[in-house]
């Protein structure tokens, strides 16, 4: 036997491996398969459980839920829809999702179903797939589905489901398989059948309930056809009868034997059966159409009686004719009373309309309306006009006014809150267009219940009447408003002189309460009588025979004059039955007219001192040695002083020839002139003074510079009045002032050379004083000095520092002057520390340096000078401490106080006494002298601020310390223009 | 003091299947609920799920979770439309929750949640943790809640599944529905202790496979060939095989030590691979290079036993108290896919009914998800394809 080899064993183990590995896979394989029998018991189980929940009393919506639940548990789908289109026609579906389809989803896809139903009908069980599911029924996210449409032509619904699954939400099944396609097909017939069944059902139960409805109707009407009051009679479609009821036996004394197969007409209609309405009765019941008819019948024993008579023909369900049914009622009583009524009614008519009185009349219950000829013509109603008719052409001629109270009052009416009314209103009559007013009286009519039951009225045209009445009180009322409202005093009194009328303003001018007292035996004389009581005649004066002045003093005192007028008052006779008189108030034209006499005075008395004053002025003006001219505001010449006159010959000439001359007048081709005209018209314009120089030649050829003022001169309310022009020989001035100038320029240069010399000469001097000094301090190192040798040294070292500092700040003060500005960004706080650094050593132990920074970001500014002006005054705060107190500092804050940088050096020094804190910053100012310096250091500050465009300030208390505040300029431009107008302005 | 109630229900409609739930379990007092836990198959419509609770029980706190299938107190359900609610009544709890945690911050996320819990409170005995199945590190998970809350706080729970497809899977707290999120109740009723323990009854067949290339608990490479081919290749599953496809036959063991063997019943402990990129097998827990991973077949037989093993051990260390909930958490390859109806509702008998008080079962809420966890050897730790019992005593 050959023995197997290594490799081969191997390969057979990992064989056997696999196959024992792959068993399990295998074994899950059966596994599956038994499990599926079990799920499709399982499946028979839900389906049975829906069949058994299906067939329940159910509304047709939980139905399809109960359907859309059963395809999710069927076929364990994820989303599932029923949906139900009851009628091809109906667009309208009922629909019902579950799962994760969302009610815009199924919106959509009801629209999309609705297109055509019958096409979905048709292509029964479908397998969706994705792109099928986006397009046909515009469903995303959806990967597969199942779908069928059932089309039940008897019961005309359409039924819809559709189940559907995405890979997104984990479906049981990663794909729908046949077997789902059996189930979902087998599913869906089985509730399409139920369905089906559903709506048979319903329509069976829905026709059963008319069914059983019709018959409670029948029995109803059964009912009522026999009790009735009224007379029912049914007949066959002939016309013969078949039943009557125990109202018609009563009413016509037959019985249903004795008319059974006979006509009505037969036995009911006489002689006085009117033939006109018998036709009708005929052709209504040949055409089998329903009619409403009085006739005049008989009963059994010959009584005539009116028939009011309803037949309706009665058709079964195929439409075919098969009974008239007539209802009749004996209305004889309420024919007469109508009759009788009707007779009252034409009565009444007439003698309205011969009063000429309009009627109508309103029944509530029918709305029916009638009214009479008066009001015919009145409203301009045509005739055959209907009650709608009435009312519309009636109500467009209520004046607009008056229509809410007329509206209201038939409210009123109608409702019963009131039982008549009477009302005034206007209307425009149609038939000319005339305003008339109407007088309208209205009534109601209530029933035994109390209920209104007609409205009635009448309207009279009370037009004439109302126009005289109106036109008699409009007159009166004019003319006692006239006598009223007039400023004149008004009395009429008979020929006693008793007053029989006066108005308010003779009480009101007089202060006479009584004026019966007034007698008037004759015009006018005894109107001015002692005998008037209220007051006190003090003078009066005869104007014309019957007009007076009088000068009244009355009751409170007061003084009044009157201009009296009177005049007799005739009767129809022409015979004086009284008199009239009327009193003007004249007290004011009297005072005015003095006034008046006394401001003419006044005036020329002011003339005489204007010219006087004229005089005077002009003389001065003359002798003015400066040329003067003065215009009016449209710039015409009014005046010029002697000087002018002499010196513009021109402006002279013209103001002697020309009255009203303007200056535009006088330029002409002047050119001078013309510049003058032209300031003026700035100068107006402006309204502010203007001045200019100018130059001419004088009488002997010699040049003249003119200073020229012009001044616009305003009144008190601001308003230009004149225009003065001024000319003052400036040519001695000029002169000097260029000598001025001439000296100034030589003393700048002067200075600049005298800079550039201290400048150099201190930079000369510098180097061999720096050698001086090292060679000092080389030689103090000397150790075999003695004391004595030892502190000349030192004074000679101390002389050679105090010289150099000298020489460093004349470099600081030349170079501050001669140099431009180096603006660049920078941190304050850096300079402020190498100051703090520079200055360490010269200050004692102990002595502190604070800085706070606010601003903490570069400005702008020059590094150099900054530095060199704070090494100035910090160093002068080292510099005069007191040693004595515990903590002798200096602190610098730094910070941004609007649009400058602010820099505060505070000390806790020696201070700066009151007298001389506005000198420190003075050239070779020492405010103390026992500390060296030189008295340049703040002075050069103040110029280097200067420069900078900045500020500087100083408080100081003696011996408690001083607080130096700089401003500095946050933004320059690039040529430094702002700097030096900044500089001018501090 | 906590109160339990419970109920199951398969309905269609999800608002009507939660309204359902929380009557059994709540009647007449659903507003009384302070915090209600549910477990729902992946087809419901989870936001609609919470939209009920919250509307019956406006002032309690919900989370819940999706998976393949319930049990509850009514018995086994798997379909699309399972639920099974666990409504609670008392405020001994603190819950926090997160989003966005996969498996490579599954540490950190664990971190931040378990900081939060100990803020609220320090009397937290027991957490109940419920992640996304789906690319998460749940060793990680562990070791961030021991190391803030101690080891001694027993961790029980699940992971949250869908139908074994790996393709999503729902979190839901209070009414954010997240797909890779994470919630943790730690319980603070110290009258309540929480035992736990998990059983597969697996048995290991043929020679392991090797982890020669891992990242974490991603592997490259098995038996120095690129991971998910040789996978399938020893599984016999042809190469467009989904992880679906693996999950039922393709359960990998760990070899335990001696002692976890004799505690667990088995030698065995199991992993499952939930999600793959190409070749990278995405792994339930960090797998260092190294490890030797067994393929395992299943025995009915042994699966029963252990079982009953199982719950008497658990009856025994109970020492005849009296259970108040039981929360379950079962593997979804034991449910539709390895086992019948018939088979999962005589496990879930035997796993019950030695609950039983007076002939009534305790109540219950059971899910079939991706992993479990339960304590192996007085250690916090992480399962697959087994049955984990959390049995709340007092």
């Amino acid at each position: 036997m050959d023995q197997p080899d290594y490799k081969s064993l191997l390969e057979q183990y990992r064989e056997l491996q696999l196959r024992v590995t792959r068993f399990s896979a295998t074994q899950q394989e059966l596994i599956n398969t038994r499990d599926r029998l079990d799920q499709e018991l399982e499946l028979y189980k839900r389906l049975n459980r829906f069949s058994q929940d299906s067939l329940a009393e159910m509304s047709t919506s939980r139905f399809l839920q109960l359907v859309a639940e059963a395809m999710i548990e069927l076929l364990e789908v994820e989303s599932a829809a029923a949906i139900l289109f009851r009628s091809v026609e109906n667009p309208e579906p009922l629909l019902v999702h579950e799962g994760h389809l969302t009610s815009e989803n199924t919106s959509v896809l009801c629209t999309t179903l609705n297109t055509d139903v019958r096409k979905h009908a048709k292509t029964g069980v479908q397998l969706l797939s994705s792109e099928h599911i986006q397009t046909e029924f515009k469903l995303a996210e959806f990967s597969q589905g199942l779908y069928l449409a059932y089309y039940d032509e008897e019961g005309d619904f359409s039924l819809h489901l559709i189940a559907l699954i995405s890979q997104g939400n984990a479906p049981l099944y990663p794909s729908l398989l046949p077997r789902h396609q059996t189930i979902f097909g087998v599913f869906a017939q089985h509730a399409s059948a139920i369905l089906a069944n559903r709506q048979k059902r319903k329509q069976i139960t829905q026709q059963i309930a008319v069914i059983q409805e019709s018959e409670r109707e029948l029995r109803k009407l059964s009912l009522i056809a026999t009790k009735t009051k009224n007379g029912v009679i049914i007949t066959d479609n002939q016309g013969r009868i078949e039943w009557v009821n125990q109202s018609f036996e009563q009413t016509t004394g037959y019985t249903l034997i004795e008319v059974l197969g006979k006509k009505p007409r037969d036995f009911l209609q006489g002689p006085h059966t009117d033939d006109e309405a018998r036709k009708k009765l005929s052709e209504a019941l040949r055409n089998k159409e329903g009619i409403e008819i009085t006739l005049v019948n008989y009963d059994k024993s010959g009584r005539l009686y009116y028939n009011l008579l309803e037949i309706t023909p009665v058709f079964d369900d195929a439409g075919n004719h098969i009974n008239f049914i007539a209802v009749q009622k004996d209305i004889t009583e309420e024919t007469i009373i109508k009759e009788e009524i009707i007779r009252a009614n034409s009565r009444f008519e007439r003698i309205a309309n011969k009063s000429g009185i309009g009627v109508w009349e309103s029944t509530l219950e029918t709305g029916a309306l009638i009214w009479n000829k008066v009001l015919a013509q009145l409203y301009a109603i045509p005739p055959g006009s209907t009650a709608n008719d009435f009312r519309t052409l009636a109500s467009a001629c209520i004046n607009a006014d008056d229509r809410p109270l007329l509206d209201e009052t038939m409210i009123r009416l109608r409702s019963g809150e009131i039982d008549d009314a009477e009302l005034e209103f206007r209307i425009r009559r149609p038939s000319d267009g005339m305003t008339r007013i109407i007088y309208g009286t209205f009534l109601s009519e209530r029933n035994g219940l109390g209920e209104v039951v007609r409205v009635l009225g009448s309207s009279l045209d009370i037009t004439e009447e109302r126009t005289v009445e109106e036109r008699l009180r409009a007159g009166e009322a004019k003319y006692r408003g006239l006598i009223e409202s007039v400023s004149l005093g008004l009395v009429e009194s008979d020929l006693n002189g008793n007053a029989v009328y006066y108005n308010k303003q003779f009480i009101s001018l007089t202060q006479i309460t009584v004026p019966a007292l007034l007698v008037l035996n004759e015009m006018p004389e005894l109107v001015l009588s002692s005998r008037v009581s209220d007051g006190t005649i003090l003078s009066y004066t005869r104007v014309e025979d019957s007009v007076f002045e009088v000068d009244l003093r009355r009751k409170d005192g007061s003084l009044i004059s009157l201009l009296l007028s009177s005049a007799p008052v005739l009767d129809e006779n022409g015979s004086k039955s009284g008199y009239i008189c009327l009193y003007v108030d004249i007290t004011s034209t009297k005072l005015l007219r003095k006034n008046l006499e006394t401001a003419l005075q006044e005036r020329d008395e002011f003339l005489r001192k204007v010219n006087t004053t004229k005089h005077f002025y002009e003389s001065i003006l003359n002798q003015s040695p400066s040329e003067m001219l003065v215009l009016d505001s449209s710039m015409k010449l009014l005046y010029a002083n002697q000087l002018m006159r002499e010196n513009e010959p021109l402006i002279g000439r013209m103001l002697d020839l020309y009255v009203g001359l303007k200056l535009s007048d006088v330029v002409t081709n002047d050119e001078r002139l013309k510049v003058l005209f032209e300031k003026v018209q700035l100068s107006m314009q402006l309204q502010q003074l203007m001045q200019f120089e100018e130059t001419r030649e004088d009488s002997n050829n010699q040049r003249q510079t003119i200073l020229r003022s012009i001044l616009p001169y305003k009144n008190k309310a601001g308003g230009l009045e004149y225009v003065i022009i001024s000319g003052t020989d400036i040519s001695p001035l000029k002169r000097i002032q260029q000598d001025v100038i001439d000296k100034n320029e030589e003393l700048k240069k002067i200075n600049a050379e005298l800079d550039n010399f201290v400048y150099s000469i201190s930079h000369d001097l510098r180097s061999p004083l720096l050698s001086i000094k090292g060679i000092l301090g080389m030689v103090s190192e000397e150790t075999t000095f003695d004391d004595q040798n030892r502190q000349l040294m030192s004074m000679a070292l101390d002389s050679t520092d105090r010289l150099d500092g000298t020489i460093q700040e004349i470099l600081d003060y030349s170079r501050n002057s001669r140099t431009e500005l180096r603006l660049s960004e920078v941190f304050l706080a850096d300079i402020v520390k190498n100051v703090f650094s520079d200055l360490r050593y010269a200050a004692p132990e102990g002595f502190m340096f604070r800085l706070e920074d606010r601003i903490k970001e570069k400005v702008l500014t020059d590094n150099y000078r900054v530095a060199t002006l704070l090494k100035n005054i910090i160093g002068n705060a080292v510099k005069y401490r007191r040693d004595t107190i515990a903590d002798p500092h200096v602190e610098v804050v730094l910070e941004r106080v609007d649009e400058y940088i602010s820099i505060q050096v505070i000390d806790n020094g020696s201070g700066i006494s009151e007298k001389n804190v506005g000198k420190v910053f003075d050239m070779f100012f020492r405010a103390n002298i026992t500390v060296t310096g030189t008295g340049l250091g703040l002075y050069i500050c103040r110029e280097i601020i200067n420069r900078l465009g900045g500020k500087i300030n100083v408080n100081s208390i003696p011996g408690k310390g001083s607080t130096f505040t700089i401003l500095l300029p946050s933004e320059y431009d690039q040529s430094g223009n702002d700097l030096m107008k900044l500089a001018a302005d501090h | 003091m906590l109160t339990f109630h419970s109920a199951s229900a398969r309905v269609v409609n999800s608002g009507r299947a939660m309204t359902e739930c929380l009557e059994v379990a709540m009647g007449n007092s659903i507003q009384e609920a302070d915090l209600i836990v549910f477990h729902a198959s992946i087809g419901h419509d989870f936001a609609e799920l919470a939209r009920t609770a919250k509307q019956l029980a406006p002032n309690a706190r919900l989370v819940g979770a999706s998976c393949c299938g319930v049990v509850g107190r009514e018995g086994v359900s798997e379909s699309m439309k399972d639920i099974a609610v666990m409504a609670i009544t008392g405020k001994d709890f603190v819950l926090e929750h997160t989003d966005g945690i996969y498996g490579s911050n599954s540490y950190e996320k664990c971190l931040e949640m378990a900081r939060r819990m100990k803020a609220e409170s320090a009397d937290i005995n027991m957490v109940y943790f419920m992640a996304s199945g789906i690319d998460i590190a749940n060793d990680r998970c562990i070791a961030a809640f021991e190391e803030v809350l101690g080891s001694d706080v027993t961790i029980f729970g699940a992971t949250s599944s869908d139908n074994m497809k790996g393709f999503i899977s729902y979190q839901v707290v209070d009414e954010q529905v997240t797909q890779h999120g994470a919630f943790a109740i730690g319980f603070t009723d110290k009258s309540l202790k929480v035992d736990t323990q998990a059983t597969h009854g697996f048995v290991a067949i043929g020679e392991p496979l090797v982890v020669t290339k891992s990242t974490g608990h991603i592997i490259h490479e098995l038996n120095n060939k690129p991971a998910w081919t040789e996978y399938l290749n020893r599984l016999g599953l042809a190469a467009s095989a989904t992880c679906g496809d693996t999950i039922p036959v393709g359960a990998l063991g760990e070899e335990l030590n001696d002692a976890l063997a004799a505690e667990y019943g088995n030698r065995h402990i199991l992993r499952v691979v939930t999600s793959h990129t190409g070749d990278d097998m995405y792994y339930a827990t960090d797998c260092p290079e190294g490890t030797k991973l067994w393929l395992t077949t299943r025995d009915e037989d042994l699966i029963f036993r252990e079982m009953a093993q199982m719950v008497m051990k658990m009856k025994d260390r109970m020492q005849g108290k009296t259970p108040v909930a039981v929360f379950h958490a079962d593997c979804l390859a034991r449910g539709r896919f390895l086992f019948n109806r018939i088979i999962k509702e005589e496990l879930v008998g035997i796993m019950q009914t030695p609950f039983y008080t007076n002939g009534e079962c305790p109540p219950w809420l059971g899910m079939y998800g991706f992993g479990e966890f339960a304590r192996l050897g007085g250690l916090n730790t992480y399962h697959n394809y087994t049955s984990a019992l959390y049995v709340i005593y007092r």
